[in-house]
């Protein structure tokens, strides 16, 4: 067993990447912006649903960890808090979807009837702006509490700023088991703060952010479906992080196949529960086969996606059509693909298979958000028309690399910074 | 107020005692209960004989008339498929997870089950008024050369609630050999003929137990899909229309959260006063009243957030449709159907937030039945505010219970208590096998640190 | 040949004389056990239970029946409905998922007879009622002549009393 009590150093090969990322990133967005802002916009608006998404569905996993008792994810807890570093970046970063909003959201320009005073600029970003703010306030209160127990352990025998920054932690903190029990009841409660407050701010950024780009749909499914893929996607990643750290010295020994098992298990159950609510919005749709409901998914599945010929004789014909292609790869990539690789047991121990099966979950999350924005802003008409909105263009995938990038970088600070262990539970 | 307190059982032999003392002799206040929900049943019946035979005016002796045509027996059929439920999340997802809380509630809430299917089952028999005519919804080769419309939910729940039926039977009835054979091995009277058949040879040997291991981790993963299936399937006999407060997305997982909701209060309903009657204590303690009672806050925030969701899309839709026929649900004629479902799923569970509230017995029995309540309103409340607003307001009613309804209604809560009493007294009402697993599993953990 | 019971009081117990009477080479061994317990399952070293392959097959079989009934039925008789193609897979996807379950499930069982109760219809002379109680049972079948030994070993494993079965 390693002792997990003290911060890792600074992994200076993948910081050097991902900054060099962040850089790449940030030259697009600046050249993008000058060439094409629509499009720029929409790849920045898709990369910011994903990645804060991700954040703070990781924290609410830290969080579900705490409220379930569970025992079994040992280190993995603090690896889903460093995750949270980034949340604050996606509170600054959500300046820019704001500032792209011209090319962004149809109702800045014309007012959609009857919802003027709810869609306007002022009064949208504003609550966005305070549910993200809220969001990362209860965050960060969740972090000071779960932390404090593991510094106090760490203060005395931290050098430089990090002394300095522990000791402000810790302020106080003497150390004491009466301490230890009331941070872990505290940080229970704090748990059920941070599940609530995502449950509702996440469907809210849904609404205002992702249906708002396509105003006269409407599902009353899709805000928890959103808010659900956020927390499937932050599985994913941690899962995909923990196999490749496995052999370094902070985790050596810790990602056990027990551990890779649960770990499985978790992408293998909540995929399908991702499936399920996908099935029951998609379902209903379907069936109702009401205009304003079937608009949003026909732009995504094709134009007859009611019609048997969907299925056999014009299979081929229909997903040549716009998004049909990209919409099946995703599906493919975040249930036929964990569902049935993740079935037995072996693949699930696997670090090889399990880590794959993660790393396209976390793509598919990333061609996921892409459906979820472009089609709306870049109707299939448009694209026959010879409008350019690939998923994988310079932009798309350089400001997805920064965004990736930026993101790893809170990452690896936040695990430089704090110890990454979980005070030891008697 | 009464307090859970903890008092494990010292040894096996204890475990076994204190659970098979159900199976000692009934008291006369039992036999009496039990002649009394027969007593409702009865009354049912003739209800229902009543309502059957055409010359009284079949179906019309009820309250339904256009442009309700669904009531109370659509929401009684709707309330105990939800109450079934629970039983498959204890048993199959909670074992799936290894919650080992589950242990002492598990085998009460399976029972429950199979007993809430059995009775959901009847209504759209009741409902259909001619009985005669119920073998229509099966598909078999017949004369007239007819299918039934796969196409239609109600085709669909045919199906749900039969698999759910046959497959929560079957689990149950897996679960219960180990214990029956223990059963047979202690009871000298006449029911050891019965558990003797029934345990089927049990004798617990390594071979079997591997089998039946792996049984029941199969079982459990065919039943947590199935649970979640089955009452998405009642929920698009709604959603799949295009009834205004019906059509929407969120249907499926909105009843799925429900019945586990109305399921879990069900059963600390049941359980707390079988718990106080037979001293069973030691066995269901004070973390599994702490945990049913999360899971109650849990389902009800969902809840809660559905109603709030609905009502939010209902306006951001524009449908002028959809508009109306939520405010007919809150301000309309059933406001106070609305009301007493929102008071009593979201309101009342609130309290649950508190540790002390939910180590109360007292508390939490109250709280289930104030639960039980909403969620039959919750219902009632989609159905008939659903049917009474549709599009024509010429076409707008208002739906009254009739007398043979609400005898029905009373009857099938008396059939569910009559099957559970019953079985109370055939069946050990604890997972005695898996309770003493946990027994030796401390046992061997203490053996180990101390 | 003959068979050996040895009395023992928990699955811990249970486990170190599998463990020892393995160790002596003495290999067709078997348990009465009140409760499951992975650690005799784990020690006894039977493999997966064939149970595994029922609950599949169940399931291949619901489903292919489900959609092709279905399918069927539709093209016996072909009427449009609800403006849905006659194969609405969508729609009958539902059905289908039922009919896995029930499939997969019912041959589950089945499974479980056939494996768990029809070959262990033989009734031991050696089964007594604690073993559903409170006792595990420990059988070992070995030579005649190497009885003494068994009896020797299972003393050593702590067993609370050993006898030889009586055929």
């Amino acid at each position: 067993m390693n002792d997990l009590s003290s911060p890792r150093a600074l992994a200076r090969g993948p910081a050097l990447v991902f900054a060099g990322l962040t850089a790449i990133g940030l030259v697009v967005l600046l050249v993008g912006l000058g060439l094409d802002a629509d499009r720029t916009w929409r790849v920045y608006l898709q990369n910011w649903l994903l990645w804060a998404a991700i954040a703070q569905g990781a924290l609410v996993l830290s969080a579900a960890f705490r409220l379930t008792n569970a025992r079994w994810q040992g280190p993995l807890q603090r690896l889903a808090e460093s995750f949270a570093a980034f949340v604050p970046i996606s509170l600054i970063l959500f300046f820019g979807v704001i500032l792209g909003r011209d090319s962004l959201f149809e109702w800045v320009h014309h007012p959609v009837h009857g919802k003027e005073w709810w869609y306007s600029t002022g009064f949208t970003f504003g609550r966005d702006l305070a549910a993200l703010a809220w969001m990362t306030l209860v965050s960060e209160i969740y972090l000071y509490i779960s932390l404090r127990p593991t510094l106090g352990q760490a203060r005395e025998s931290a050098t430089g700023l990090r002394r300095s920054i522990y000791a402000r932690w810790t302020a106080g903190w003497r150390g004491e088991e009466a301490e230890r029990d009331l941070a872990e009841r505290r940080g229970r409660k704090m748990a059920a703060v941070v599940v609530l407050s995502y449950a509702l701010c996440y469907s809210l950024l849904a609404v205002d952010l992702v249906m708002s780009l396509a105003p006269h749909w409407v599902s009353t499914m899709f805000p928890g479906y959103y808010a659900w893929g956020g927390f499937l996607g932050s599985i994913s990643l941690l899962t995909l992080v923990a196999v490749l750290m496995r052999n370094t010295p902070e985790f050596a020994g810790e990602i056990t196949p027990s551990r890779r098992h649960d770990m499985g298990k978790m992408i293998f159950a909540f995929s399908i529960f991702w499936m399920y609510l996908f099935w029951s919005q998609y379902l209903v749709i379907w069936y109702g086969n009401l205009p304003e409901e079937t608009g949003f998914v026909a732009a995504r599945l094709g134009s007859e996606f009611l019609q048997e010929t969907w299925y056999f004789e014009g299979f081929w014909t229909r997903i040549a059509e716009p998004y049909a292609r990209i919409t099946l790869v995703t599906w493919i990539l975040l249930w036929v693909l964990p569902f049935w690789v993740l079935l037995g047991v072996r693949p699930k121990k696997s670090p090889a298979i399990l880590g794959a099966i993660a790393a396209g979950s976390v793509f598919g999350f990333w061609l996921e958000r892409y459906i979820l924005v472009t089609p709306s802003l870049v109707p299939p008409v448009d694209v026959l028309a010879g409008a350019n909105s690939g998923p994988f263009g310079w932009i798309e995938v350089g400001l997805g690399l920064g965004f990736l990038g930026l993101f790893m970088l809170c990452f690896l600070t936040f695990g430089q910074v704090f110890p990454g262990a979980m005070p030891r539970k008697p | 107020m009464v307090s859970v307190t903890d008092s494990s059982p010292e040894t096996p032999t204890q475990i076994s005692d204190e659970v098979f003392r159900t199976l000692e002799p009934p008291t006369p206040i039992y036999v009496l209960a039990v002649l009394f929900v027969m007593l409702l049943v009865g009354a049912a019946i003739a209800g229902l004989a009543y309502q059957t035979y055409a010359g009284f005016g079949g179906i019309g002796v009820t309250g339904l008339m256009h442009p309700v045509m669904w009531g109370v027996y659509i929401t009684c059929f709707v309330f105990w498929v939800g109450i079934a439920h629970a039983g498959t999340l204890i048993s199959a997802v909670l074992y799936l997870f290894r919650a080992r809380w589950r242990n002492a509630i598990n085998r009460s809430a399976e029972a429950m089950t199979v007993f809430a299917v059995i009775t959901a089952a009847l209504f759209p028999l009741i409902h259909i008024g001619r009985l005669w005519k119920f073998y229509f919804m099966l598909p078999y080769p017949n004369q007239r050369q007819l299918w039934v419309n796969f196409k239609s939910p109600l085709e669909w729940d045919v199906f749900a609630v039969q698999t759910y039926m046959i497959i929560s039977i079957l689990f149950f009835f897996v679960g219960l050999i180990p214990d029956l054979a223990a059963a047979r091995d202690r009871c000298t009277d006449w029911r050891k003929y019965l558990y003797t058949a029934l345990a089927l040879g049990w004798r617990g040997t390594s071979e079997q137990w591997r089998h039946h291991a792996r049984a029941v981790l199969h079982l459990s993963g065919l039943a947590t899909p199935l649970v979640l299936s089955v009452h998405s399937v009642v929920s698009w006999d709604f959603a799949m229309s295009l009834v205004p407060g019906w059509h929407t997305t969120i249907f499926a997982p909105y009843f799925v959260a429900g019945a586990i909701f109305s399921g879990i209060a069900m059963v600390i309903t049941l359980i707390v006063p079988v718990r106080k009657a037979f001293g069973l204590e030691g066995v269901i303690r004070a973390e599994h009243f702490d945990n049913m009672g999360k899971f109650l806050l849990l389902t009800s925030c969902i809840v809660g957030y559905s109603y709030g969701v609905e009502y939010f899309m209902a306006w951001y839709s524009g449908n002028v449709f959809e508009q109306q026929s939520f405010w007919a649900r809150a301000f309309g004629d059933y406001w106070w159907a609305s009301w007493t479902m929102i008071i009593c799923n979201v309101v009342v569970p609130l309290p649950l937030w508190f540790k002390r509230v939910r180590l109360s017995v007292v508390a939490m029995w109250i709280i289930s039945i104030f639960v039980n309540i909403g969620m039959w309103f919750e219902r009632f409340v989609i159905i008939t505010t659903g049917l009474s607003h549709e599009y024509d307001s010429s076409a707008w009613g208002y739906y009254t219970p009739g007398l043979v309804e609400i005898t029905i209604l009373i009857g099938s809560f008396a059939w569910f208590f009559m099957w559970f009493l019953i079985a109370l007294r055939l069946i050990p009402m604890v997972a005695i096998s898996e309770v003493k697993e946990l027994y030796f599993h401390d046992q061997e953990a203490k053996a180990g640190t101390g | 040949m003959a068979e050996l019971l040895g009395v023992l009081s928990t699955p811990h117990e249970t486990v170190a004389a599998i463990e020892r009477l393995q160790k002596a080479g003495f290999k067709k061994l078997d348990v009465y056990s009140p409760v499951q317990s992975h650690e005799i399952e784990h020690a006894l070293d039977r493999g997966p239970s064939r149970v595994r392959a029922w609950t599949l097959i169940g399931g291949l079989t619901g489903v292919t029946v489900g959609y092709a009934a279905q399918i069927l039925a539709a093209y016996d008789w072909p009427m449009v409905i609800g403006g849905k193609p006659f194969a609405s897979i969508p729609a009958y996807t539902i059905v289908a998922f039922e009919l896995t379950i029930l499939f997969g499930g019912v041959l589950t069982v089945l499974g479980l007879v056939a494996h768990g109760f029809l070959g262990a219809s033989r009734q031991n002379p050696a089964y007594r009622p604690a073993f559903s109680q409170d006792e595990f049972g420990f059988l070992v079948e070995c030579h005649s002549d190497q009885i003494g030994r068994v009896q020797e070993l299972l003393g050593e494993a702590g067993c609370k009393e050993v006898r030889v079965v009586e055929g």
